[in-house]
């Protein structure tokens, strides 16, 4: 078996924490086009907009940890 | 007789019993007693990890900030799932580090990362400055809660003092493994009082969710977006998303928080629970629909008497039995974090300021004995400050959070950047603190319409990474950068 280098082994932790980003970046910028001071059906569309990227995040992080390099899945000490 | 006094004494008096239960047989050396001997998984790790989400100031707080300032609350829903995600990549290199070095403290990261028992010990001061104002903050909440849900009939000091009296016991018995056990406990009942009293009041008084937003935005247009009822508008969409941020990356950054961490069996075990506890936070939605509900119901309430949104609502429109319920579960919500807190304190005191500076060559079994006698000592502190000028940390209290997450340069570039210094990281800390003491203290929060924390934040990281290119690292401070490439 072929273990990967260290250079592979950043190159994959860096697309994990991509993976892992999306929903930081995307709830955030998302903010400002969802201020608006309506219900929509029976959660502030703000708190919406919010609460479906808070549901998201353990999806984001479970494809996250798949592609986490291997080493770092168990703990090596 | 008194219902909901019955009620929450006997829930104190449960908690009280599984804290000094939870030592167990063995005899605790300072690894047992500070991080449970690095040995939770699952259910314990879980409700540690999730104690920064429901605390007397989350639970209640949110509620009153609500009530208070209408939209701006989103950000109470936002910030602990994306700071999830920051601890699935910071965490686990962490605790393995920490399970490497024997590290037990914030600080000890501070002292063997940069080769500097002074560098972990301005780290200790840091914490415990701004950690023990927010134990002081539990205690309060408890007194208000016992006070309200009892009419009156016992008095806030009374309360403070049998409960945080009992809770200094049993951190002093059992350390983190009653905080741990008795986290189960309140989190068990913040879950059930959340969903009773989050779906019940709302529906008694308009029918349905909706009703309740239309008739807050009917009444207090606005309310259900930023700036909301902030005072002069001021905070808005910068606001809010600085503070999402900020928030983000302050939360593990509590020397309680951190600390907590070290505890877990495995960073596998960290990671699960960063992939879970988002769906922990969706229930405060609950919390924000009782306090739009109290803005209606029983209005006028100003200032820090906005605290009392729910309560009041629960009093007046649920049987007394829930009343005690929701009484017993918020004193939890006091307790818990509290015994985390003084744990926390009263560590970095006996490991980072009495061994690292004072007596270096004090046994493990020494350290434990101090540590232990400042769990009293902090204890008694924070209760001489609620009780005679609970005023007095107002100030302190409103940068805690600013003030903690100004570890997180430090900790962050650590692990992803071979050449941070410790030139670097003490002079960003010194900067980052001292312009949060500076703008929050001097009423410059927000700042150009971001939270003024989340400015001293930037500045903190520019000087970190600045002072760390003109004063390099030197062989010894390079023991880890985790997730940088090699070279």
């Amino acid at each position: 078996m072929i273990t990967p280098g260290p250079d592979a082994k950043a190159a994959l932790m860096r697309r994990s924490m991509i993976v892992a980003f999306v929903p930081y970046v995307v709830m955030l910028a998302g903010i400002p086009f969802f201020n608006k001071s309506v219900n929509e059906g029976g959660v502030p569309l703000l708190a919406l907009w919010i609460v479906i990227w808070v549901v998201l995040v353990p999806a984001f992080l479970a494809l996250a940890g798949r592609l986490l390099p291997r080493a770092e899945k168990e703990d090596r000490l | 007789m008194n219902l909901p006094l019955v009620i929450t004494a006997v829930i104190v008096g449960v908690a009280v019993i599984i804290g000094f239960a939870a030592h167990g047989r063995t005899t605790m050396g300072i690894e047992d007693w500070s991080v449970a001997g690095r040995r939770y998984g699952g259910l314990l790790l879980w409700v540690l990890a999730a104690g920064e989400i429901y605390t007397t100031f989350t639970y209640l707080g949110a509620a009153g900030y609500a009530y208070a300032n209408g939209g701006p609350v989103f950000y109470i829903l936002g910030y602990g799932a994306l700071a999830y995600v920051i601890s699935f990549f910071l965490l686990p290199p962490l605790w393995r580090y920490a399970k490497r070095n024997g590290l037990l403290t914030q600080a000890d990261y501070f002292t063997s990362r940069f080769g500097s028992r002074w560098v972990g010990a301005l780290a200790a001061v840091v914490g415990v400055v701004f950690v023990v104002p927010y134990g002081t903050l539990q205690l309060e909440g408890l007194g208000d809660i016992v006070t309200t849900v009892t009419s009156g009939k016992v008095t806030s000091a009374t309360a403070m003092l049998v409960a945080f009296g009992l809770t200094a016991l049993f951190v002093f018995t059992s350390g983190l493994r009653a905080a741990a056990w008795t986290s189960v406990l309140k989190d068990a009942l913040l879950v059930i009082t959340v969903l009773i009293v989050g779906i019940a009041l709302p529906l008694k008084y308009f029918g349905s969710f909706s009703g309740l937003l239309n008739a807050v935005n009917h009444a207090h247009p606005g309310d259900l977006a930023v700036p909301g009822s902030s005072p002069d508008g001021s905070l808005g969409v910068g606001w809010l998303v600085s503070t999402i941020a900020l928030t983000s990356m302050g939360f593990y950054m509590y020397p309680h928080a951190f600390m907590a961490t070290y505890s877990a069996r495995s960073s596998k075990a960290i990671r699960r629970n960063a992939t879970f506890l988002p769906f922990y936070q969706v229930l405060l939605l609950l919390m924000f629909y009782v306090g739009f509900a109290a803005l209606l119901v029983v209005p006028g309430l100003k200032g820090s008497d906005t605290n009392f949104a729910l309560l009041d609502l629960v009093k007046k429109g649920e049987p007394p039995a829930i009343t005690g319920l929701v009484g017993g579960a918020g004193a939890l919500a006091a307790i818990v974090p509290a015994a985390a807190i003084v744990l926390a304190a009263s560590t970095l005191i006996g490991r980072n300021i009495y061994r690292d500076l004072i007596r270096p060559s004090a046994s493990p079994a020494s350290v434990l004995r101090v540590s232990r006698v400042f769990v009293l000592v902090v204890m008694a502190f924070s209760l001489w400050v609620a009780i005679a000028s609970p005023g007095l940390i107002a100030n302190l209290l409103l940068t805690a959070y600013d003030g903690v997450t100004q570890f997180f340069p430090a900790v962050v570039l650590s692990l992803l950047w071979r050449r941070t210094s410790r030139a670097g990281v003490v002079a960003g800390l010194v900067v980052g603190v001292g312009l949060v003491l500076f703008l929050v203290i001097g009423g410059h929060d927000p700042l150009w319409g971001m939270n003024a924390g989340f400015v001293a934040l930037v500045a903190n990281a520019v000087v970190t990474v600045a002072g760390s290119l003109l004063v390099p690292a030197r062989a010894s401070d390079e023991v880890m950068a985790e997730y940088a490439p090699a070279g």
